[in-house]
């Protein structure tokens, strides 16, 4: 690394570090250990597997393989174990070195943007099953209401005399137009 | 043609009956529950199933791959009836065989042509 640039690994907020392609940190910058909770010692001194969640291990392992071909990872994410037992997670981007036999690699902790995706996609599943709660709740009595008008409007249940059929007529109409205000309303709840 | 109206709703159950009866000219059964449509159906063998999506317990779903299931049952035609939101559910439903979806609210007045037409399609 050339001295003009050092100091960036030190100072970088981002995990940054080289890797050999037998799965073992060779050196890491500060951020590893500010994040994770374990001493450079710690870290240096066990394969890095070792401080993944169990799920997220073979998938790495995989693309160990493909670094150790030449490929570059992009935006690939995983879980690791911090120090305390709590799960963090993080996107890295790899590039091998496949002569020296390293990789070189930088991480980003989204663990905070992954809560706020998981709270947004619960968010409108519960919005979803409220639409889909109330929308049956609205309409099944609409259908009672609009239905036995409809039917004493039509003359079907026998006829009515001048004043009934003008006060159903109304009620008919009226329930018509309630269930199209409920429909409006129930497809801008829908919108994004 | 005779019907079954299976919906835990009774209003919902009696305007349905008033519409394909006065207006359509059909024999009408009712059942408030899936389990209770599922034993009329046996029973009775109506030529078509009127099916509420939305019912506690054993909801429409549920009672259509019930019905599907039954070699007494599987062959009778089933329509379902649901709030417009249930739409995706239904759509479902008539990818596993229903004939058909109609919503809620439906007119009182069109009700037996609507499902006349969902059969012949």
């Amino acid at each position: 690394m050339s001295e003009d640039l050092a100091p960036f690994f030190d100072l970088s907020l981002e995990l940054l570090c080289i890797a050999g392609i037998d799965g073992r940190f060779r050196r890491i910058n500060p951020a590893f250990e500010t994040l994770l909770g374990y001493s450079s010692e710690e870290l240096l001194s066990r394969p890095f597997f070792d401080f993944m969640f169990h799920e997220d291990r073979e998938p790495a392992m995989a693309k160990l393989m493909n670094l150790r071909r030449g490929e570059s990872a992009i935006n690939f994410e995983n879980r690791v174990v911090c120090k305390d037992g709590s799960i963090r997670c993080l996107a890295w981007t790899a590039a091998p070195a496949t002569a020296e036999g390293l990789i070189y690699a930088a991480a980003r902790d989204i663990t905070k943007a992954k809560a706020a995706e998981e709270a947004l996609r619960r968010s409108e599943q519960m919005m979803r099953d409220f639409i889909m709660a109330i929308s049956h709740e609205l309409r099944t009595p609409m259908t009672s209401m609009r239905g036995s008008l409809g039917l004493l409007a039509s003359g079907v249940m026998g006829e009515l005399n001048d004043e009934a059929a003008r006060a159903v007529s109304v009620a008919e109409r009226n329930s018509v137009r309630l269930a199209s205000v409920i429909d409006h309303i129930l497809e801008l709840e829908k919108r994004p | 043609m005779r019907v079954l109206v299976v919906d835990d709703e009774e209003d919902v159950r009696y305007v349905a009956r008033m519409s394909l009866d006065r207006v359509g000219g059909m024999d009408v059964v009712e059942a408030s529950s899936g389990e209770e449509g599922i034993a009329l159906a046996m029973k009775d063998h109506p030529d078509v199933i009127l099916l509420d999506m939305m019912m506690p317990g054993m909801d429409g779903a549920a009672t259509f791959l019930e019905l599907q299931s039954c070699a007494a049952t599987a062959e009778i035609p089933i329509v379902f009836i649901t709030a417009r939101s249930m739409n995706a559910e239904a759509r479902r439903m008539t990818s596993l065989g229903a004939r058909g979806v109609i919503t809620k609210p439906f007119d009182p007045l069109q009700l037996a042509n609507e499902l006349t037409a969902i059969l012949r399609s």
